[in-house]
């Protein structure tokens, strides 16, 4: 239980998000995940056209800017390279949406340090307030997922999961945009790597719900046929 | 049925004996995913059948009713479009991940700066 304590407190933990156009809530996230004791954050700021980089440059974060939008995938591969560079023992990937509740991240640590590889959250265990039109098309992602690489999981579009070190070092993503997530279960199944899925809180808001560059249908499709073309 | 060997299905016979090779070689090194390889393999089987065997195609356009060999030359050309179409998304996706990877690089430029 001391290594538990150990890792709960260890300065190599780090949270990465990625984020795009979110000057409206981005400094409420940063300041939610410091007060849950993560001081290491990397925000990773996808060519964002509004006030976002400014905002989060003035706080103590790691911050690195993408000149170009190049979507979520390519935004959450450089997080994981700057998390590497830094020589991360964990690193916990959250959205930038404020939807998610960093008093998960304790949860996934604990997982880690059982020996999990990756930590999935998923918002399908308790999909209570989600709107329905999202829990038939996390199914429907769940399904293609499954069919594509092979591995069902409960979650396949979370955003919010963790990543031990062998973890980040033996996953390999081409991806560039939403079939990220997907991805990332493909390279869970082709590397054998060990994983488990929790329950975590999702608060949906007006504003993480009515946000134009999440995954909507024509992003979906686009990830899909993505899936089956590379 | 007489085989004859002409200049046009020894070039044909090699070009496509290369992709095939050259396609399961992409595949084997993750470079390509198994749909593509998979559909430019029988493709290209296709195109070292018929140079072979001509006569196939005209069994198969008796065999699905479509008479002509001219409508066998519509099928050559959706094939070659498709070969088109195959090509042009490999060259988008490598543009994609260029671009991403010049974009990731000048991004962590600065980080020495802030390393830990």
């Amino acid at each position: 239980m001391e290594d538990l304590e150990k890792l709960y407190t260890s300065s190599k933990i780090f949270v990465v998000i990625p984020v795009y156009n979110e000057s409206a809530i981005i400094q409420s996230v940063i300041t939610e995940i410091q007060l849950a004791g993560y001081k290491n954050i990397i925000i990773i700021d996808d060519g964002s056209m509004d006030s976002t980089y400014e905002q989060v440059s003035k706080n103590d974060v790691i911050v690195v800017r993408h000149y170009l939008n190049r979507g979520k995938g390519a935004t959450l591969r450089t997080g994981i390279e700057v998390a590497k560079m830094l020589k991360a023992d964990v690193v916990v990937t959250i959205d930038g949406d404020g939807q998610h509740n960093p008093n998960d991240i304790k949860k996934m640590l604990y997982l880690i340090w059982q020996g999990n590889d990756v930590v999935l959250g998923s918002r399908l265990f308790n999909s209570k307030g989600m709107p329905i039109f999202k829990i038939i098309a996390n199914y429907f992602g769940n399904l293609c997922t499954w069919i594509l690489c092979g591995l069902w999981v409960s979650d396949s579009q979370s955003g919010f999961r963790a990543y031990s070190k062998k973890a980040i070092a033996m996953i390999n993503t081409r991806a560039e945009r939403y079939e990220y997530d997907s991805e990332i279960i493909r390279e869970i199944y082709r590397n054998k790597l060990k994983f488990f899925e929790i329950q975590i809180e999702v608060r949906y808001t007006n504003y993480s719900i009515n946000k134009v560059s999440k995954m909507n249908i024509k992003n979906g499709l686009d990830a899909l046929f993505k899936m089956i073309i590379y | 049925m007489i085989f004859y060997i002409s200049i046009y299905k020894i070039i044909l016979g090699l070009l496509s004996i290369y992709f095939i090779i050259e396609k399961i070689w992409r595949f084997y090194k993750k470079k390509q995913s198994l749909f593509k390889s998979f559909l430019m393999v029988v493709i290209w089987s296709f195109v070292f059948l018929f140079s072979f065997f001509p006569d196939i195609t005209h069994a198969i356009s008796k065999y699905l009713g479509l008479g002509e060999n001219l409508n066998t030359l519509i099928f050559l050309g959706f094939v070659v479009i498709f070969l088109f179409i195959f090509h042009l998304l490999d060259d988008i996706e490598k543009l994609e991940s260029d671009i991403s990877e010049i974009v990731r690089k000048e991004a962590l430029r600065g980080l020495n700066n802030i390393k830990k």
